[in-house]
């Protein structure tokens, strides 16, 4: 039934927000009445460990992803590790801030090429969308954004079975009074990538045929 | 952001029928809400943390009663007694706890409950946060324990609420054993209706509560009725849910029946395989089972961890006589192991049941660097481990426990030698020792130790364990999600050095891990005492500080000094340590700076400053101290000829200057330096080649083949030029050979430093005297392009005193011919009285030689005062010892017979007048040049006012742009490791003036002045960094006075290695990573090559600034 079933997964490291992302997602699918199963992999992530949350949207009764429709990798290195969950119909959003694994920098062995990321990537998904979140948290000014910023950047790719302001009102319905202004921006120059990539910074697209 | 925010908590909305959106473990609180429970407690532990997590937050509002119990048993029984009391419990573990709970569990249904009590218990297929994976299914045959396990949210809740009633009904606990799979997935449930909570009351009836013997016999019978009883309830329960109707079905058991349904679902099977699903795993609705599986050929078991379903259907369809085929782990088609995911379901099903399914060909995982859970930035446990490190040293066993600490576990911290479960790093720590004699380290968290360490402490102390028990205390359990700790301060409550005294610790101390040197100094207090100790790290858990507080925008921020780092203010002496630098070393360099505190300011290290020849001797006594002598002996062999002549002669400038001097004694540099030379060679495996660029055809002569002479045309020949090397003696040395005793440099030793230079191709041409055999000017019309004079101070100082021509006057000698006589073999005969003249090295040698020489009675005099006589102290010392007088502050006046009048310097003639007898007069009171054989004139070289040649010191250069000259020949510093430098200089000097600078430069020399740095930081004043210096063994002096056998012995290796330790390494580092190689904070990132700190996570603590060895780490104000 997965024709009826769109499946995201989320991933990155620890302390990035995944899980938050991963639950406001689910609350606007559950919000718009539409069946909804969340899964985390977390554990000890919370110590700069990989962390990975998929949201199932439609019936569904356990919590595995199989393909993704969308993979939101909060980190390049991540979704490189997301890779057996990516088939031809997933788009892949990424930011392309990077976190270098303690063991290169341990090792003194460098952080692999962005480009090589990419590649390998673009070799297996649909499609991928980038996304400078460092650059976009920059602007908003507020640390700890850079979830809703994605957020507001997977509204925009207007895949979603629900439409963007559903999405907004989860992240509004999880988030502190005084955080409240900071979230929009974040949420708008997430969705508005053209307009903030005129900023310089922003989400740059790319498509595949 | 925190999810506290919500007006009206989604757990407490009271509408039945209402669409809520629960993580499994929140739906089993929901369910329990439904079911009016009114106790609640628990242990955290994942998965089954959140469960604790959602009561913590809703109990009071609810009017339940909530408590993170202090471990698991502890709440086992508190939800007992709150259902003996009459009041719905529930109690929360994951796997492990179960069986922490195990003595009540086992005896909780014999005696029953009262109001209705559920134990949850989560268990973690794959060791997803666990040691092991557990199926607590087995405990239910038993313990006689109901079991439900949930395979969605949405059954989590149903059950629960479900399992008061059974557990009321039957007066069994029940166990609810979900898996993280179901504890961790978010889904859609429905809600019923709240049931406030209620308390009955307890009701006396000791009968009924106290299983003596007698009523426990009793109990048991009545045991079987009661489980047969929850069966029956349990099959009613719709537990036991089949769909499709086929001759083949699976059976799944908990979360694998969601897979299936949607694998089924997916692959559009649902016509040809009937699912059973399957949550009422014991008892078994067996009647219904039964009835099934008569109607189908085969089976296939879907379940995790172990057979225990698929056994007993097995046993069923054997009792029944039913010929269904049953598949599942016991027949291969799936694993014990691990999760079943609908990969393997995928592959078993079309295995076992014979439909066409295969799993999707996935695209191959790329190689992608791991990224294992680290220490937060900032985590005072990082601290308290480098603290551990540095204090202990590198062969300490540690024991670890279950928590954060447990991330101690590898490089670079590895501090984990062994680690089992909670509670076990004491007792880990204590069997070890009691077995090996060893002092061992135990670490246990705050909760840990509360949980189970304070029994294991107590049994620890009882049996009076050679062990230091630490507890890492940051009042928060954070590892399962900052469950507040019983040490908590903000909950006002217990104090873990009280208990650790009150259970009998004598040695109990409590110190800050961000203080690294109060910490270091601890663990190195603890290392030394015997007994118990017990060390107590207090630091609030930062994470749980800013999830209390918010960031926290006060405190500063870290970056990295980009001049200082990796820079140790000699780069331009081209020290080439870069092959050196192991973590080794950079561990030394660490535990240097925590043993001095702060660095306060860096700091060139004093000795190498001092050294003549600038030898990075922090560099090799890292090493050393590290056991790394290879590497060691790389920094000395570099830039250090003569190596085997230095380490014995050398007057020490380093240990003077050491900043341990005047605290507790100067590291004993030159001790170490033999020892590393000695060690290299016995290993001609380790022989370092110097760097030796191509001949290329320049040619220089150098006259004198002593230091300076040697080293002089070492550098050359290693620069690739043609070096002719002249003497007047026959054999090549100077005064390495005939001037300073054997007892001190046995010829062996200078002969090894020889056969390195000649091995060079430097061609050595004896018995050949300047201004005798050649010229200046002749050498250069022979075509070197030039000359390098390093004829040294040969032409003794006279004295010319009244007596002389008496005909029983005593001999006089000069030290030079004295001790080179000696030198030669010659047979010298001193008498039994010598009064050697003069207070420098050479009025020592002589005089030690003369006790050598069977002189019964030797006396120095010099006019120099006790504190300024120029010899080097140690040699005073060792004549001293030697049984020789030491008359200082007095001149000789005159001889007489066999004697030498002497008067005290400033008294009137004839007043403070004495007499020493003497057979022999040896006059040490100074050599000069001797200029004759030169003819400066005619050369064209420029004299000194004091008879010397005139140089450039920088570069050796004199007035002739063809000569360079060095060593005693030049005014200067009268060393054999002067005159060394003076060589290399010159040797520089040279090649500037014939090749160039850019091309010479590519060697520097030595620098000539020291160059400008901060002072260094101090030696620690705390005792308990203090160590005494290891001194050299020596010959008695009794014994060695005999003969000329060398009286300076070798460290030993674990000497060398402990004295080694005491270097401070109080200097920079020109080739450092201490900080990511041993503190390895997360915030520490190495971006092209460069070490920095990234803004974003820095803390703040402060702590990697204290290990920098080159106060690299600057605090800025965060923006």
């Amino acid at each position: 039934m997965s024709e009826a079933r769109f499946e995201v997964l989320i991933v990155g490291v620890g302390g990035q927000g995944v899980l938050t992302a991963g639950r406001i997602l689910g609350d606007a699918a559950h919000a718009t009445g539409l069946p909804v199963v969340e899964g985390q992999l977390h554990g000890m992530s919370q110590r700069g460990g990989s962390v990975e949350c998929s949201v199932l949207i439609g019936p569904s009764e356990s919590s595995f992803l199989r393909v993704a429709d969308v993979v939101v990798g909060f980190e390049p290195l991540e979704a490189l590790r997301a890779i057996p969950k990516i088939g031809p119909r997933t788009r892949v959003l990424l930011n392309t801030g990077r976190i270098v694994p303690d063991e290169l920098t341990r090792a003194g062995r460098p952080y692999p090429l962005l480009d090589s990321i990419l590649g390998d990537l673009r070799a297996v998904a649909g499609g991928l969308d980038l996304v400078d979140g460092r650059a976009v948290v920059e602007q908003v000014g507020v640390a700890r954004t850079l979830n809703i910023v994605l957020l507001g950047a997977l509204a925009g790719l207007d895949l979603l079975p629900f439409g963007g302001s559903a999405l907004w009102r989860a992240v509004a319905g999880r988030c502190r009074p005084e955080f409240l202004q900071a979230n929009r921006e974040a949420f708008d120059l997430g969705q508005a990538g053209v307009a903030a990539q005129r900023e310089g910074a922003g989400v740059s697209r790319e498509r595949q045929s | 952001m925190k999810s506290t925010f919500n007006p009206e908590h989604p757990l407490l909305i009271d509408r039945a029928g209402h669409s809520g959106h629960l993580l499994g473990n929140e739906a089993i609180v929901r369910g329990a809400l439904e079911a009016g429970v009114a106790f609640a407690s628990g242990y955290p532990g994942t998965p089954a943390s959140e469960i604790g997590d959602a009561f913590a937050r809703i109990s009071a509002e609810r009017g339940i009663v909530f408590e993170y119990s202090v471990n698991e048993k502890l709440a086992l029984e508190m939800a007992f007694a709150a259902s003996l009391a009459g009041a719905r419990s529930i109690c929360s573990m994951k796997h492990l706890g179960l069986l922490v709970a195990g003595d009540p569990l086992s005896t909780v249904p014999y005696i029953g409950v009262e109001a209705g009590m559920v134990i949850v218990s989560a268990a973690d297929p794959g060791c997803k946060t666990s040691p092991n994976e557990q199926d607590q299914r087995h405990l239910g045959p038993m313990l006689h324990l109901p079991i439900l396990d949930p395979s969605t949210p949405q059954q989590a809740l149903t059950m629960a609420r479900f399992a008061f009633e059974l557990s009321e009904k039957t007066r069994l606990p029940v166990l609810l054993r979900p898996t993280t799979r179901v504890c961790h997935t978010r889904g859609t449930v429905t809600f019923g209706s709240l049931r406030a909570p209620s308390v009955r009351g307890f009701v006396r009836d000791p009968q009924r509560y106290v299983p003596v013997p007698h009523n426990a016999q009793q109990m048991r019978v009545g045991l079987q009725e009661r489980i047969g009883r929850a069966g029956e309830l349990m099959a009613g329960a719709g537990f036991f849910e089949c769909t499709g109707n086929s001759t083949e079905a699976i059976l799944a058991v908990g979360a694998p029946a969601a897979t299936c349904a949607d694998l089924l679902g997916h692959h559009a099977l649902g016509d040809r395989i009937a699912l059973w699903t399957l949550g009422a795993v014991y008892p078994l609705p067996e009647a219904q089972l039964a009835r099934r599986l008569d109607g189908v050929d085969k089976v296939l078991v879907v379940e995790e961890l172990s057979p225990f379903i698929e056994d007993r259907v097995r046993n069923l369809c054997a009792v029944h006589g039913l010929r269904t085929e049953i598949l599942g782990q016991r027949t291969g088609h799936l694993s014990e192991v691990g999760e079943q995911t609908p990969e393997r379901l995928e592959e078993a099903i079309g295995r076992a049941l014979d439909v066409p399914l295969t799993a999707r060909d996935q695209p191959a995982p790329a190689p992608v660097p791991t990224r294992p859970p680290t220490l937060c930035p900032g985590c005072p446990h990082r601290a308290t481990f480098l603290a551990a490190r540095a204090a202990f040293g590198e062969e300490q066993l540690y024991f670890n426990d279950i928590g954060c600490y447990t991330l101690g576990y590898g490089a670079p911290l590895d501090t984990a030698d062994a680690l089992v479960c909670m509670g076990a790093g004491f007792s880990l720590a204590a069997g070890v020792s009691r077995m090996t004699g060893q002092r061992t380290v135990g670490f246990l968290g705050d909760s840990t130790f509360f949980h189970a360490g304070m029994p294991a402490l107590l049994n620890a102390v009882k049996e009076d364990v050679n062990m230091v028990a630490v507890v890492l205390d940051n009042q928060t359990t954070a590892m399962t999600g900052f469950q507040a700790s019983p040490s908590l301060r903000r909950n006002g409550s217990a104090s873990i050095e009280a208990v650790a005294r009150a259970l009998g610790a004598s040695h109990v101390e409590t110190v800050d891990s961000y203080d690294l040197p109060g910490t270091v100094a601890a663990f190195r207090r603890a290392r030394e005492a015997r007994s118990v100790s017990v060390i107590v790290v207090e630091r609030t858990c930062p994470v749980d500080e800013a999830r209390e507080r918010g960031p926290d925008t006060t405190l500063p921020l870290f970056e990295i000094d980009h001049d200082r780092c990796r820079s140790c203010g000699r780069e331009s002496l081209d020290l080439r340590c870069t092959q050196c630098v192991t973590t080794g070393f950079e561990r030394q360099l660490a535990r240097g700076c925590a043993a001095r505190g702060a660095n306060s300011s860096t700091p060139l290290a004093p000795c190498s400053t001092e050294c003549p020849l600038s030898l990075c001797i922090q560099g090799y006594a890292g090493h050393i101290a590290a056991g790394e002598y290879v590497e060691a002996w790389g920094h000395i062999a570099d830039r250090c000829a003569l190596p085997e002549s230095v380490c014995r002669v050398c007057h020490q400038p380093c240990e003077a200057a050491c900043v341990r001097q005047g605290v507790d004694g100067s590291v004993a540099i030159n001790g170490l330096k033999r020892f590393v030379v000695e060690w290299a060679a016995d290993r001609p495996d380790t022989t370092i080649e110097p760097e030796r660029e191509p001949a290329h055809g320049l040619k220089v002569a150098v006259a004198g083949a002593g230091p300076a002479g040697l080293v002089a045309a070492r550098d050359l020949a290693l620069r690739g030029y043609d070096v002719t090397l002249y003497d007047a003696a026959e054999r090549p040395g100077g005064l390495l050979v005939h001037g300073i005793p054997a007892y001190r440099l046995p010829p062996e030793a200078v002969q090894r430093d020889l056969a390195q230079i000649l091995d060079l191709g430097v061609r050595f041409v004896g018995n050949t005297r300047l201004g005798r055999d050649v010229t200046v000017a002749g050498l250069l019309e022979q075509g070197f392009d030039a000359v390098f004079l390093a004829l040294g101070a040969t032409r003794a100082t006279t004295l010319d005193l009244a007596g002389a021509d008496l005909p029983d006057s005593p001999a006089q000698v000069s030290a030079l011919e004295y001790l080179a006589s000696v030198a030669r073999g010659a047979a010298v005969d001193t008498g039994r009285r010598v009064v050697v003249i003069g207070g420098g090295n050479a009025a020592i040698d002589a005089a030690r030689t003369g006790r050598r020489l069977g002189a019964e009675q030797v006396t120095i005099a010099c006019i120099e005062a006790d504190d300024e006589m120029p010899a080097i102290r140690s040699e005073i010392a060792a004549a001293k010892q030697e049984g020789i007088a030491v008359r200082t502050g007095v001149r000789p006046v005159r001889l007489g017979s066999k004697s030498v009048c002497c008067a005290a310097i400033g008294d009137e003639v004839g007043a403070g007048e004495f007499v020493l007898d003497a057979d022999q007069i040896v006059l040490a009171i100074g050599q000069q040049p001797d200029l004759d054989c030169l003819e400066p004139k005619s050369t064209g070289l420029t004299e000194t006012d004091d008879g010397h040649i005139q140089i450039d010191p920088a570069t050796g250069a004199t007035s002739h742009p063809l000569v360079f000259a060095g060593g005693d020949l030049t005014r200067g510093e009268r060393t054999v490791t002067g005159a060394i430098a003076a060589g290399q200089r010159a040797a520089w000097g040279i090649d500037r003036s014939l090749r160039g600078a850019e091309t010479a430069d590519r060697r520097p020399p030595p620098a000539r002045v020291a160059p400008v740095g901060h002072p260094p930081a101090p030696a620690p004043a705390d005792a308990a960094f203090q160590a005494a210096r290891v001194e050299p063994h020596e010959l008695p002096p009794d014994t060695r006075v005999s003969d000329f056998r060398e009286v300076a012995g070798r460290l030993s290796e674990a000497e060398a290695r402990a004295e080694a330790s005491r270097c401070l390494l109080c200097g920079a580092c020109g080739n450092c990573r201490a900080c990511i190689d041993l503190f390895a904070c997360p915030a520490l990132v190495e971006v092209d090559g460069q070490v920095d700190i990234d803004a974003d996570l820095c803390t703040g603590c402060a702590v990697c600034a204290k290990i920098c060895p080159n106060d690299a780490i600057r605090m800025v104000a965060r923006v």
